[in-house]
C-alpha cells in the first residue's frame, strides 16, 4: 500500500521530468551569432541603465549627509 | 458568496483611493518609452533614506531584498514586494474562483483593481509597523518618531504603487512593478562592480564596487591577502557575487533564446505558412518571482513571531523551534544560524557554508524549484497566454497547426505549453539556486528575473515599433541598438 502511493506520488515529478528533457532536446537553441548579437544588444541595455540608475544613486549620497 | 465580500471590502475606500484614468487615445511610441523610463528613475530616486530612525541594524531580509528592489534604510525600505505579491494573490485567487469576479464587468474590474491596490498600501503599512514594533528602526522610538517613519514609508510605497499603476494601464511597456526591479538590478549590476562611491564599515572605508575594491586592495595589502579579500567580504558586494551577477545574465540569455516553432498555416490564404514559437521560459520570470514571494512571507511570518511574540527569547521552546535570531556586527544581517525552521528558508551565504551545510541546501532549493514549478503550471493556465486562449486568438486569425484540425489546435497546445512552463521554470529556478550556493545572495536571482523582465519588454517594444512604422525619435535609436 505504502510502497504504491510512493509510486504514485514519484510518478508525476519523474514523467514531467522526461516531458521536459525530452522538450529541452527538442528545442531550437540560439546559434553564436545571434547569441552574441543578442547579449550585446541586452549589454548595452543593461549598462546603460545601470550607469544613469548609479548616477541618480550618487546624487544620493550628499543627501545623506544633509538628513542624516 | 465570501468570495464576493472578499472585493466589495475594498468599496467604502474607492472614494479615497486615487485612481489612474485609461487614456483615451492611442500612446506612442515615444511617449511610452519615456514614460517608462521617466517613472523608473523616480523610483530609483526615491531610494532616500528614512529620517526620524535610531540607525538601522540586524536585517532579516537581506537576500531577499536584491529580487524586490528594496534598499535597506530608504523609503523604499520594502521595494516593490508589498505591490507584486498583491498582484499575484489577487490573480491567482481570481484564477482559482476563490475570488469570484467576471473581469469584463467595468465596475467589478475596478472594485478588483481597487482591492489589489488598498490590499498593496495595506502591506506597506503592515510591513513598516512590524518593523517598527521589532526593533528595527530602533528599541526606544518616541511616538513622533514612530508616526514620521510611518508617513515617510507608506507614503512612498502608495506612491510607487500610483506610478506602477500608470505604467500598467497603457501609458508604459509592460508591468510597472516589473519595470523598476529590472532598473534597479541594472543599476546595482553597475554600482556591485564598478560603484567608486565608499561606505563606511568596521575596519575604514571600502569602495562599494567589486573590482575597484580589488585595485584598492592589491595597493594596500599583500597579493594572496588582497585577493581573497576581494573575493569573500561579506558586508559589500564581492568578486564571486560579481561573477555569479555575469554567469547567470549569459545563461539566463541563452535560456532565453530556447524555443519551440510550431509550424502554422493560414487557413484563408493558400499555401502561406509561418512558425509559431513557443519559449522555453513560457511564463518569464513570474515563477521566480512568485517562490521569493512565498520565501519573503515565511520568513516574516517566522520573523514576526519569533521577535514579536517570544522577543527572540532563546530559551523558549518555540523560538528553539522556529529559529534563534543572531545578529552579526560584520554583516548588520539578521540570520538564523542553529537548525531550526527558519534556518531552511534562507540561502547559505557563501561556497564555505554551502558545502558544510549540505542539508540546509538541499531543503532550501527544493522549496525554490518546486513552488516555481507548480506556480508555472498553474500560471500558464490562468494568465491571459493559456493554450485555450491562443486557440482563440487562432481561430480568429484564420490560423491553425499544420497538420492539425481547427478542434484539435486547442488540445496541441495544452500538450505542449504546460511542459514548456514548468520546464522552464525549472531550468530558471535550477540557474538560480547555483547562484545562492556560490554565494550570489539574491544578487543572482535579481538578474535572472531582470533579464526575463527585460526579454519581455524587447518582445512588446519590438511589436510596438513594427506598428509605429519606426518613424519616431526612439524607434530609430532601437533600430540602431538591434
Amino acid at each position: 500500500m505504502a510502497a504504491e502511493g510512493l509510486e504514485k506520488f514519484t510518478e508525476v515529478p519523474v514523467e514531467f521530468f522526461n516531458d521536459g528533457a525530452a522538450f529541452v532536446k527538442k528545442c531550437t537553441k540560439p546559434d553564436q551569432k545571434e547569441y552574441l548579437k543578442i547579449i550585446r544588444a541586452v549589454g548595452i541595455g543593461f549598462i546603460m541603465m545601470g550607469v544613469v540608475g548609479y548616477a541618480i544613486k550618487l546624487i544620493h549620497i550628499p543627501i545623506r549627509y544633509l538628513i542624516v | 458568496m465570501s468570495g464576493f465580500r472578499l472585493i466589495d471590502i475594498a468599496k467604502p475606500f474607492i472614494p479615497l483611493l486615487p485612481e489612474i484614468e485609461i487614456s483615451p487615445e492611442a500612446i506612442s511610441f515615444d511617449d511610452k518609452v519615456v514614460y517608462t523610463i521617466g517613472s523608473a528613475f523616480i523610483y530609483l530616486f526615491l531610494q532616500l533614506p528614512v529620517c526620524g530612525g535610531q540607525g538601522i541594524t540586524n536585517d532579516p531580509f537581506a537576500y531577499l531584498r536584491p529580487v524586490f528592489a528594496a534598499e535597506r534604510g530608504t523609503l523604499l525600505e520594502f521595494g516593490v514586494f508589498p505591490i507584486i505579491s498583491s498582484g499575484l494573490l489577487f490573480q491567482l485567487l481570481a484564477g482559482v474562483k476563490l475570488i469570484k469576479v467576471n473581469l469584463n464587468s467595468v465596475n467589478e474590474r475596478t472594485l478588483f483593481q481597487s482591492a489589489q491596490k488598498l490590499f498593496a498600501i495595506f502591506q506597506y503599512f503592515l510591513l513598516t509597523n512590524i518593523m517598527l514594533a521589532t526593533g528595527y528602526f530602533g528599541y526606544s522610538l518616541s511616538i513622533t518618531q514612530v508616526i514620521l517613519i510611518n508617513v515617510q514609508i507608506v507614503g512612498a510605497g502608495t506612491f510607487v504603487t500610483l506610478i506602477a499603476e500608470v505604467l500598467d494601464k497603457g501609458y508604459g511597456f509592460g508591468s510597472g512593478a516589473m519595470s523598476f526591479i529590472a532598473v534597479n538590478t541594472a543599476t546595482n549590476f553597475i554600482a556591485d562592480i564598478l560603484g567608486f562611491n565608499t561606505v563606511q564599515t568596521g575596519s575604514g572605508y571600502q569602495s562599494q564596487g567589486a573590482i575597484i575594491n580589488l585595485v584598492s586592495n592589491i595597493r594596500n595589502k599583500s597579493w594572496t591577502r588582497a585577493i581573497w579579500d576581494s573575493f569573500t567580504r561579506k558586508n559589500l558586494p564581492n568578486l564571486t557575487q560579481a561573477y555569479i551577477v555575469i554567469i547567470t545574465l549569459l545563461i539566463a540569455v541563452f535560456l532565453q533564446n530556447f524555443r519551440i516553432d510550431l509550424p502554422i498555416r493560414s487557413n484563408r490564404v493558400r499555401g502561406a505558412s509561418n512558425v509559431y514559437p513557443i519559449r522555453l521560459l513560457y511564463t518569464g520570470a513570474m515563477p521566480l518571482v512568485y517562490s521569493y514571494v512565498v520565501l519573503f512571507y515565511l520568513n516574516l511570518i517566522g520573523y514576526t513571531i519569533v521577535n514579536l511574540g517570544f522577543r527572540n527569547n532563546p530559551s523558549h521552546i518555540v523560538v528553539k523551534i522556529l529559529g534563534y535570531y543572531s545578529s552579526s556586527p560584520f554583516t548588520n544581517q539578521f540570520t538564523v544560524e542553529s537548525p531550526s525552521v527558519m534556518y531552511f528558508l534562507s540561502p547559505s551565504t557563501s561556497l564555505y557554508q554551502a558545502l558544510t551545510h549540505p542539508l540546509k541546501n538541499i531543503v532550501f532549493s527544493a522549496i525554490v524549484i518546486i513552488t516555481s514549478a507548480t506556480f508555472a503550471n498553474t500560471w500558464c493556465m490562468i494568465s491571459g497566454s493559456s493554450p485555450r486562449d491562443i486557440a482563440a486568438t487562432f481561430k480568429e486569425q484564420g490560423i491553425s497547426l499544420a497538420g492539425r484540425r481547427d478542434i484539435s489546435v486547442s488540445k496541441e497546445l495544452s500538450r505542449v505549453i504546460p511542459i514548456a512552463a514548468v520546464s522552464g521554470a525549472t531550468c530558471l529556478s535550477i540557474l538560480t539556486i547555483v547562484g545562492e550556493w556560490f554565494g550570489g545572495r539574491g544578487k543572482g536571482a535579481a538578474v535572472a528575473i531582470a533579464v526575463a523582465i527585460a526579454f519581455s519588454f524587447l518582445e512588446l517594444i519590438a511589436t510596438e515599433y513594427q506598428q509605429a512604422g519606426g518613424s519616431q525619435n526612439f524607434g530609430q535609436i532601437f533600430n540602431q541598438g538591434l
